[in-house]
């Protein structure tokens, strides 16, 4: 159908400049923003903003490498595998000769740098049939995919599925590429919470890791993996110092820091490029600290979203909710809860990624025995202990999980004195809930809810 | 008489049998798979009720706990159960079927809170593993019930129900079979006869069936065809599409052939290790068994040949994501093997949905040259 080229190859041709940008002052990212057009533009001028103080240029540059990497792999007799964003980067940056390529965050990729977002790919999945309820974040980048039956797009040497037990939608329309391209897809299972659940999940882990290093032909290497971990020690440690940023009101970690850590999570993780970027986020979240800065005169509202942010519009969403007093703590991703290890073998290596890819955001808490409770208490965990005052959630049509629980959600929330706000949206895709209707959904509720009852408790 | 008996009981949720049975002093548990091991329960006087949507299309109150995006049969279900239908029910197994049903579990846990919710976790994976963890899994259920309803449950009265398991299974086939060449039954009745199959002790199925079977009729039709997809037991559904002239003679869901078609009989192994195969490896014909794809598309095929079938029909219900999506990929690949498909995306049990569809089917049969 259309002779567009695919996502990842476009990506890969815009971001390949970016990497080139060392300084630039605002009224260049203006001048940028005439040339390149709305989309584009909303996305430099969030991304670019002056109180990111070069992380978000940082960012992009770490994503840039990203899929550089998995696109000169086939040069160099790699293999790239795509991941999902609920599987931890690490495991395959422990292999010589194979590359990560991760699903959701090229959608992302797809809808802030591209012209016309993620759209034509979406639409080209919805041309074979795939229904319209399906996930925007995995459809965009694997309606791509599809496309390269047709050489207009980069193709994955093989799928992993880390889903299955947590999230239908995305196991299944990666086991629907895998048999529309004919490509081997590696799956693992969680079954609930328990130490039963653990055994068999570490199990069906390490047997997967097995098939992988039979399809790559490369033993991982002790060395390479426990250098790996080592640095994924670093990030963790960075990520709690930022978190600890944020328990500071107001808030001088800017909204959008939270999106670059996991956007760094679900690439990077156990590279020196991630310990770097988190590096850059700390630093400019404490010299703000010490500054005494705060991105809006009043920090009204300190909330925690509690499954994913939207991301059809960086600018007027997320630098919108700063300039509107609203600080955006964390959110679903972002609840990892990493941990570090002791490493001192591949063994120890390895077990520190199977822990890890347990409690990553979804699989830990859609896998859990009872999803609507695990949910509520890692995310109410992480309101209270951020002293967060409202919560909100994406309803984004697809997550069919978190809908199913969403009023457990909220009942043992609002015991507990949250508010939440249930938004009607796709995060991936602004055909359905235009920003203007988005904004004013979280104005309203942010003033005449969670800044009432502020009022209420000061009096 | 049977078979306007299976009927009855199809359009029943607490049938007299059921009500016979609790006042027996049995129990009665919920639950929404095949994957739940019948001979596990019933060897311990427990009936396993599997839960329907029995036609009712009202899910206002369900509506509040889960949301529009959920499956309208979860929606269905979860509203007789906050009504009060399901009132009968002494407990629920949360088998682990999809993240609807699992949602739907959550929310009949929070707002009802019965005094019995169990998690029978089921693998979506088939190998030496996962067929190790579901033995466990089996086995904790039986400890379940143990705990719960008082009673003891015997490896011997598990083998002695899994017997009679594989004679009804048995006797399913012949029944199927009686569908296939020269039909004798409606699809409509077919779908009667396994949704009364979910709702009964099976002491009192089997001798149903058997004499249903003897009720046999005389058929007309225009095109044969095979029912695949999401779970169904909507029968007056079925009864709508068959008035249009496609007889359904076949159906590889988990409301038809799927239950039964391939499971294996009890062959004298170890009781878990037994159950565990012989449900997980059955569940393979469900989209939620990741890595079975070509299993599923082989035995649809296969059944369509001996059904002798004109065409299939793949049908799931909106928003039901691993359906919807395996659905797009089997129809390209039936399409390719020349056997005419239509995929029917529909609402459980919605009346505004039947012109709609009733358009599709006709349009369906005239596509098959019927």
């Amino acid at each position: 159908m259309s002779a567009l080229p695919g996502l990842v190859k476009r990506s890969y041709e815009m971001l390949k400049a970016i990497e080139g940008i060392e300084n630039y002052t605002w009224e260049e990212v203006e001048g940028l923003y005439s040339i390149v057009g709305k989309d584009l533009g909303q996305s430099a001028k969030a991304l670019l903003d002056e109180r990111h103080d070069g992380a978000g240029l940082h960012f992009m540059k770490v994503i840039a490498k990203h899929i550089r990497e998995a696109v000169e792999a086939k040069d160099e007799g790699k293999k790239v595998i795509l991941i999902p964003f609920n599987f931890p980067p690490e495991l395959i940056h422990a292999f010589e000769n194979a590359v990560p390529l991760t699903t959701e965050v090229m959608s992302t990729i797809g809808v802030v740098s591209l012209e016309g977002q993620g759209e034509p790919y979406w639409d080209y999945a919805m041309s074979l049939g795939i229904p319209d309820y399906v996930c925007s974040a995995n459809t965009i980048e694997l309606g791509s995919a599809l496309m390269s039956v047709e050489a207009l797009e980069f193709t994955p040497d093989a799928i992993i599925s880390g889903a299955p037990g947590s999230c239908d939608v995305n196991s299944k329309i990666h086991e629907f590429v895998a048999e529309y391209l004919g490509i081997p897809e590696l799956t693992i299972d969680k079954t609930g919470g328990g130490k039963t659940d653990y055994q068999l999940y570490r199990k069906l882990f390490l047997r997967m890791v097995n098939e992988l290093e039979k399809f790559v032909g490369e033993e991982i290497d002790e060395d390479r993996i426990i250098s790996v971990t080592e640095r994924a020690n670093e990030c963790t440690e960075l990520y709690w110092e930022l978190h600890e940023l944020k328990k500071h009101s107001p808030c001088p970690v800017p909204n959008m820091f939270t999106l670059f850590t996991y956007g760094t999570r679900f690439t990077m993780w156990g590279r020196d490029e991630a310990v770097s970027m988190l590096e850059k986020l700390v630093d400019v979240a404490e010299k703000r600290l010490r500054r005494g800065e705060y991105p809006a005169e009043r920090e009204i509202a300190r909330s925690v979203w509690v499954y994913t942010g939207y991301y059809i519009d960086l600018y007027d969403l997320w630098i919108w909710m700063e300039n509107n007093g609203i600080s955006y703590l964390t959110d679903g991703l972002n609840s990892f809860f990493p941990n570090q290890f002791e490493i001192e073998t591949k063994e120890d290596a390895l077990e520190s990624i199977v822990s890890s890819a347990w409690n990553y955001p979804m699989t830990r808490q859609m896998g859990a025995d009872n999803m609507g409770i695990q949910w509520f208490e890692d995310l109410t965990y992480l309101a209270k202990d951020l002293n967060a005052n409202c919560a909100i959630y994406c309803g984004h049509h697809s997550c069919k999980q978190t809908q199913s629980v969403f009023r457990i959600f909220r009942d043992e929330a609002n015991k507990i004195g949250i508010p939440v706000l249930r938004l009607d949206g796709d995060a991936w895709n602004r055909r359905i809930t235009p920003v203007s209707v988005l904004q004013e959904m979280i104005l309203d509720f942010v003033q005449n809810v969670v800044a009432k009852k502020r009022r209420r408790r000061r009096r | 008489m049977s078979l306007s008996k299976i009927h009855e009981i199809a359009a029943t949720l607490e049938n007299e049998y059921v009500r016979k049975w609790k006042s027996e002093g049995n129990a009665v548990v919920g639950h929404a798979c095949i994957a739940m091991p019948k001979e596990m329960a019933e060897a311990g006087k427990i009936l396993p009720f599997r839960l329907r949507g029995a036609g009712n299309a009202d899910t206002s109150t369900a509506d509040s706990y889960l949301s529009r995006y959920n499956c309208s049969l979860c929606r269905s279900c979860l509203e007789l159960v906050l009504n009060g239908s399901y009132d009968f029910l002494d407990g629920f197994v949360r088998v682990r079927g999809c993240d609807h049903w699992m949602g739907t579990f959550d929310e009949i846990a929070h707002a009802r809170k019965p005094e019995f919710v169990h998690y029978l976790k089921v693998p979506h994976l088939v190998n030496e593993d996962t067929l190790e963890f579901f033995a466990g899994e089996i086995k904790r259920l039986k400890e379940a019930f143990e705990g719960r309803f008082g009673v003891e449950i015997s490896e011997d009265e598990i083998v002695r129900y899994a017997r009679i398991q594989d004679k009804i299974n048995e006797k399913m086939r012949e029944f199927y079979k009686l569908r296939f060449r020269k039909p004798n039954f409606y699809g409509s009745d077919a779908i009667a006869v396994m949704v009364a199959r979910e709702s009964l002790p099976s002491d009192i199925f089997f001798p149903l069936l058997d004499s249903a079977m003897a009720e046999k009729r005389k058929i007309d039709y225009r095109a044969k065809v095979l029912l695949a997809g999401s779970p169904l037991d909507e029968i007056e559904l079925v009864r709508k599409i068959e008035e249009m002239g496609a007889l359904i003679v076949a159906e590889t869901t988990c409301f038809g052939g799927g239950a039964f078609w391939n499971m294996v009989e009890y062959d004298g192994s170890d009781v878990y290790e037994f159950l565990a195969r012989k449900y997980l490896e059955n569940l393979k014909i469900c989209a939620r068994m990741f890595g079975e794809y070509a299993y599923r598309k082989n035995f649809i095929k296969s059944m369509a040949e001996e059904a002798e079938v004109d065409g299939v029909i793949l049908q799931h219900n909106k928003f039901c994501d691993l359906f919807g999506i395996e659905n797009a990929k089997l129809r390209m690949d039936l399409e390719k093997e020349g056997i005419p498909t239509l995929v029917l995306e529909k609402e459980y049990a919605s009346t505004a949905d039947i012109g709609r569809i009733k358009t599709r089917v006709q349009a369906f049969i005239e596509r098959m040259g019927r």
